[in-house]
């Protein structure tokens, strides 16, 4: 066994900690998120010119073919600097889709400009009454001439009021679920941003009626499902890497008021409930850590992980919330102001262990994978 | 990174699983329970001289003292084997104080003890607590004079485990009550047999035993000093950086018999593998056991590239021992009306063993440094808040 990071994966963590740290402070994320598209273009194309949003795509797509590790390694300083943007949607789900998928003419049409950072693609696959699931597949799907009239909204669909194209999930009157590729400014789509509690711009997708021409389909008829489910394992470990990277720092934040706010003439950090609570952060943070490289290292090495997925993602929720609410506890008042910053990790706790399923979620999906 | 086993370490895996399967008993994970050790009784001799023999208590250790000169992760990996299969080894002697002598000790006592330790053939008991001196153990009062060619000790001891068995004292004493408490303090090995020893004992809520041990007027040879006088505190805390580990393998043990069981029983008429809550409760335990084994393995990791544990250990032995809390907490609830039966009931499900764990668990958070000194040791060191 061996736990630390190679040489590569530790200059990209270098690197992307030194660029998120000169390039996005809790101030400047602030702004962008109370932009229109609430996120900063510069940094995504800042982030594409170092070559980032190609980190899953195959080399041969223009990508540089790495594998769930490295991307951890990215994502967890994502994560710690609080980035908006469609990073996760299109670099880390979508990319995963279309490789599970295997099929080289989506790939070929759409994994390019995704590298670049040019095309951005995002997910629609919940719907009204149930979340990542496949009974909640969101549209209809019916054949139509060459091709297929789809009908239906899909709920929490991130970015995609900027997606160049959405990848939907649609299911057939005899319930076999396919996927199909939409172009974002389809006719007949209808795109609402719904409010959020950490303004990370999820959306409602509504598709009336429109019709999908023959090649629209990604991967086989029937397959959908399947695709969308290995997929969504495997997004989870990259968003649990994010979350780890999140409760980092905010840990850092409050362990950092701890040693200089003073109160009865000493420092806060000297109170033993004070550094009980500092601990007991540290301990979620750890294990969440360890947790996470390695569900990455056991994706990385194509090994069948269903547990650990699970695992990943259900403690990395649970962890990640209580670790901030005790960074609030430690912090006091002061973490209350939005100034300060850490309502930022707050907000991306909740959000992230919304996305793809929190802890509840994934013990379900551990007791099915443990033979319950 | 790299989270699988090397092929010599599956290889030896394979090796000591094959010896426990056919070696250990229900007998003897009985007899283990009573005396909180695989030492003393005949069936922990019969079972762990032949394990001992092929270097497998210290598979760490220089081979000149009976070792393989393994890396530390063989040692955790064979531990764990046997924790696996409900055999918890945690030796006073070859697992705490021996390393200290490997340390810190004379030539002569590495000689004395090393081979026999990691033979399996003697047996260590730790001396440290005191009634005064609990989690403060620097406070300790045992008084041992310096009187020319010997030590004379007087005082007491309490929760000294396996006194009843052992052959040796791991005694820490004040050597010079003039100085700042943890500057005065050295460490003995001691014939348990030696006149005016007295060993009581006490009956723990959880069927074990521990002891009381009085010292009255016993005559320490100076040969039996460890290292340099008065630097006891130095070799307990460095002793504790490399060797504070807490095994999780039984609770991996238990929860897999638990899951077996979840998957046959009916609750209220029902499926207990059905039931929403049982499925939500037997996930959280698995996800919490992944902790635990990562923790755990987090050290050896760290050990066999030269860095010392520090919080990281505290941190393993904390999550563990309230992991085992939680276990027994769920498995009791699972059981419903049956987790209230012992062991020799009838009627009685997974052999009393939820029950057992239950009382059992209770003092895992306590001994060993309890859950609050672990938070104070992390907070401490992990993130450099102040001491005061």
């Amino acid at each position: 066994m061996d736990l630390d990071l190679n040489p590569e994966q530790n200059m990209l963590r270098e690197a992307s900690r030194d660029f998120f740290g000169r390039r996005c402070d809790l101030h400047a994320v602030s702004k962008w998120l109370a932009t229109d598209v609430g996120y900063s273009f510069d940094v995504w194309h800042e982030m594409a010119e170092l070559g980032w949003q190609g980190v899953l795509v195959p080399e041969e797509f223009g990508g540089s073919g790495l594998s769930m590790l490295e991307m951890a390694v990215l994502a967890m300083e994502i994560g710690a600097a609080a980035l908006p943007g469609p990073f996760f949607a299109s670099s880390i789900f979508s990319t995963l889709l279309l490789a599970e998928a295997a099929d080289e003419r989506w790939q070929s049409a759409l994994l390019p400009g995704m590298a670049t950072g040019e095309r951005v693609v995002s997910v629609a696959c919940c719907g009204d009454t149930h979340h990542f699931q496949a009974a909640g597949v969101p549209f209809i799907e019916r054949p139509s001439g060459d091709g297929w009239i789809l009908d239906g909204r899909a709920l929490f669909v991130p970015y995609a009021h900027i997606a160049d194209n959405l990848i939907v999930a649609a299911r057939t009157e005899e319930h076999t679920i396919s996927l199909f590729v939409v172009n974002g400014k389809q006719n007949g789509l209808e795109v609402e941003v719904l409010e959020t509690i950490a303004s990370d711009r999820l959306c409602a997708v509504r598709l009336e009626g429109v019709y999908l021409s023959g090649d629209s389909m990604l991967g086989r008829p029937g397959e959908g499902w399947t695709i969308l489910e290995t997929a969504m394992k495997k997004a989870a470990v990259a968003k649990s890497a994010e979350m780890v990277g999140g409760g980092r720092a905010a840990m850092a934040m409050a362990v950092e008021h701890a040693r200089n706010r003073e109160q009865f003439g000493r420092p806060i950090g000297s109170f033993q409930a004070v550094q009980h609570h500092c601990a007991n952060m540290l301990t979620y943070l750890e294990s969440a850590t360890l947790i996470t490289w390695k569900a990455a290292w056991l994706v990385a090495e194509g090994r069948d992980c269903d547990q650990e997925m699970a695992i990943c993602k259900g403690w990395v929720s649970d962890a990640y919330r209580k670790l901030v609410a005790l960074a609030h506890q430690v912090m006091g008042g002061v973490g209350f102001i939005e100034e300060t910053g850490l309502h930022l990790y707050f907000r991306h706790a909740k959000a992230s262990e919304l996305m793809l399923g929190g802890a509840t979620h994934h013990r379900e999906k551990l007791a099915q994978a443990m033979g319950l | 990174m790299d989270f699988g086993l090397s092929k010599e370490e599956q290889q030896i895996v394979a090796e000591v699983s094959a010896y426990v399967e056919l070696e250990a008993s229900d007998e003897l994970r009985q007899e283990l329970a009573a005396n909180e050790t695989c030492y003393g009784g005949p069936l922990s001799r019969a079972f762990i001289k032949p394990f001992a023999s092929n270097g497998w208590l210290v598979p760490n250790w220089p081979r000149q003292y009976g070792g393989l000169e393994s890396s530390e992760m063989v040692s955790y990996l064979i531990r764990d084997v046997l924790a696996q299969a409900d055999i918890v080894i945690a030796f006073a002697g070859a697992h705490m104080g021996g390393p200290m002598i490997l340390r810190d000790g004379s030539d002569a006592m590495k000689q004395k003890f090393l081979p026999g330790l990691a033979r399996g053939e003697i047996e260590f008991c730790l001396g440290y607590t005191e009634p005064s001196a609990g989690s403060d153990l620097m406070g300790l009062r045992m008084r041992a004079e310096d009187k020319g060619d010997h030590f004379l000790v007087n005082g007491q001891k309490v929760f000294n485990t396996h006194a009843h068995v052992a052959d040796y004292h791991w005694l820490a004493v004040r050597t010079d009550p003039t100085v700042p408490k943890h500057k005065g303090i050295s460490i003995l090995v001691v014939d348990l047999d030696s006149p005016g020893i007295t060993v009581r004992p006490l009956r723990t809520m959880a069927g074990s035993r521990t002891n009381e041990v009085f010292y009255d007027d016993v005559r320490v040879p100076k040969d039996r000093l460890l290292g340099e006088m008065n630097m006891g505190f130095r070799y307990i805390m460095g002793a504790l950086d490399y060797e504070r580990m807490f095994l999780y393998g039984q609770y991996e043990n238990f929860f897999a018999e638990l899951l077996a069981y979840v998957k046959t029983a009916t609750v209220d008429g029902k499926p207990a593998s059905q039931d929403p809550l049982i499925r939500q409760r037997m996930a959280q335990m698995r996800m919490e056991l992944e902790a635990c084994r990562l923790l755990y393995y987090q050290l050896a990791c760290m050990l066999d590239k030269h860095t010392i544990p520090s919080y990281q250990s505290s941190m393993e032995k904390l999550f563990v021992t309230e992991y085992a809390q939680r276990l027994a907490d769920a498995a009791l609830e699972i059981l419903g009306q049956f987790g209230q039966l012992t062991e020799n009931s009838s009627e009685v499900r997974l052999r009393g063993k939820a029950e057992q764990l239950y009382r059992k668990a209770v003092v895992e958070t306590i001994y060993g440094g309890s859950s609050e000194i672990q938070r104070n040791i992390i907070a401490q060191r992990g993130l450099s808040l102040p001491r005061n």
